[in-house]
């Protein structure tokens, strides 16, 4: 597979203090990859400079096999979809009249608009106002508003942030699917469940540095310290090692009709993280 | 290149999104009162007839350009403009365009419910309105971008849009030669001083010159500020 996106060492200063610190990583068409780290590690500028939002100092980075700034020409704009958290709604005018504008910036067919409500559970809604709607259904008229002209990459900033479970669980299918119908994602969260849930691979960013990156069920094997807990009917728990003397403790409870679960002890992203970094991920 | 259909969604979503926005819609009228105040009157010395015209390009041109660029920055909706494929051009003539149609029908109107007396040569009138339409239109880009709120580009653009716009109501209080001679060369002051001199039939050029020069070196100020403001 061809990498969409290549960071080579880039450094980048906001008045003198340093943001990025020799960020390297790659994307591969087709992925999804969650940039993973807590408020102010720099994901937002990260994201930022991917979307020609911004410049940097040092480095390079090719998105679609060119330098970043082509990205400013419309022609290359229209092949990615950019939702970040403050971007906003007109708040007057209707979710059809919001899609609208942007279906004739994107020169994209207002048939589209049913379409692309009805893949983000928002038919019927068309001519409410965009005032009236919840804060998960702006998310979603947000989330339809990028993906509009069907771009190859998206760039989502905290796509879930402050969503209720359900909103969040929605927004996640849409991206589950928009991914195995082939759209690249690359996705900043600082929930490690939604990374663990929907990206092929993370990166841990922290102090505007990638310190770790990988799939995550890798990151969780790698990290796992390989103790086994076996729960009994009577509800005692055992912890025993991931080898020859904890089988025998499996087998014992088994042969003995004592056995409720047993459960692998791998770390979650967040106790990676935590570990790797020395700071939580909020 | 720019794109006319780009400009026109723009243009289309500002109008929808004016109808429905009252505050703006009100403060759109107020030339008009202005106009039928002086319509009223028995009596009104030159200068001050065309005082109406200059009014709606300070409110309508200035002021609700001002505000509108501001609410797009303080509801995060000119982000998303600026990640779409509109370019800078496509986005500085579309969203002044609004105001600038909206300027052109109040100015019309003002003229006819102040029965205003218009200098026969039209062309230069219009071309005159054109000019210092580009200057205010340009001034309320730069309030807008400045402020962070619609609130505050009243805070910050009253004093401004006074001083650019009014500046004659002022001059009578001003007893200093020097600052007399300075403030002439204001827009809102040439644009009279144009207008009057098209009425008597005198040389206009000079005026031009100094409105032409403040367009451009407002229209470079705004470019300047939206480059390094627009993500703020």
């Amino acid at each position: 597979m061809s990498n969409i996106i290549d960071v080579s060492n880039v450094d980048k200063e906001f008045s003198g203090e340093r943001a990025l610190d020799d960020l390297s990583f790659s994307i591969q068409s087709g992925e999804t990859f969650g940039f993973l780290g807590p408020s102010g590690s720099g994901k937002t500028t990260t994201l930022m400079l991917l979307t020609a939002q911004e410049g940097y100092q040092a480095g390079d980075i090719q998105v679609f096999g060119a330098s970043v700034e082509k990205l400013k020409d419309p022609k290359q704009m229209k092949r990615v979809g950019v939702l970040t958290d403050n971007t906003g709604l007109y708040e007057r005018l209707t979710v059809e009249a919001n899609l609208r504008l942007y279906c004739k910036l994107y020169d994209v067919n207002y048939q589209r608009i049913a379409e692309v409500l009805n893949e983000v559970g928002l038919s019927g809604e068309e001519s409410k106002l965009v005032s009236k709607l919840s804060k998960g259904m702006k998310q979603r008229v947000k989330l339809a508003r990028t993906i509009l002209h069907k771009p190859e990459l998206l760039f989502l900033d905290e796509p879930t942030s402050a969503l209720d479970p359900v909103s969040t669980e929605r927004i996640h299918s849409i991206l589950r699917r928009l991914n195995e119908e082939g759209t690249t994602i690359f996705l900043t969260t600082h929930d490690m469940y939604e990374a663990e849930r929907i990206c092929d691979r993370v990166a841990f960013l922290n102090k505007g540095h990638i310190q770790l990156q990988g799939p995550p069920r890798d990151l969780r094997v790698s990290h796992s310290n390989s103790s086994i807990t076996i729960l009994l009917k009577d509800g005692r728990e055992h912890l025993v090692g991931n080898d020859s003397e904890g089988a025998e403790h499996i087998k014992k409870a088994i042969a003995n009709q004592e056995l409720a679960s047993v459960h692998s002890n791998e770390p979650t992203l967040g106790d990676i993280f935590a570990l790797v970094t020395g700071k939580e991920l909020v | 290149m720019i794109s006319a259909k780009r400009i026109q969604a723009v243009v289309i979503k500002d109008y929808r999104d004016l109808l429905k926005n009252a505050y703006m819609l009100s403060t759109a009228v107020i030339p008009l009162f202005l106009a039928f105040a002086i319509n009223q009157r028995e009596e009104v010395q030159s200068p001050a007839m065309f005082m109406p015209i200059t009014i709606s390009m300070v409110i309508v041109g200035a002021f609700i350009q001002a505000s509108v660029i501001a609410e797009e920055k303080e509801k995060n909706t000119l982000r998303g403009l600026l990640m779409s494929p509109l370019n800078t051009a496509e986005i500085f003539i579309g969203k002044s365009l609004l105001s600038a149609i909206l300027t052109i029908i109040m100015i019309v109107a003002v003229i006819l419910i102040g029965n205003i007396n218009m200098p026969d040569q039209t062309l230069l009138f219009t071309a005159a309105i054109l000019i210092s339409l580009t200057i205010f239109i340009s001034i309320g880009t730069i309030l807008g971008l400045v402020s962070r709120t619609v609130m505050e580009t009243s805070v910050i653009g009253i004093p401004v849009l006074f001083v650019f716009g009014m500046s004659d109501i002022f001059q009578t209080m001003i007893e200093s030669e020097w600052v007399i001679d300075v403030t002439g060369y204001l827009p809102d002051q040439q644009f009279v001083q144009l207008l009057l001199q098209l009425q008597n039939g005198q040389a206009v050029g000079e005026h031009f010159l100094v409105l032409s020069t403040w367009a451009i070196a407002l229209v470079i100020l705004t470019i300047f500020i939206f480059k390094k403001r627009r993500f703020n």
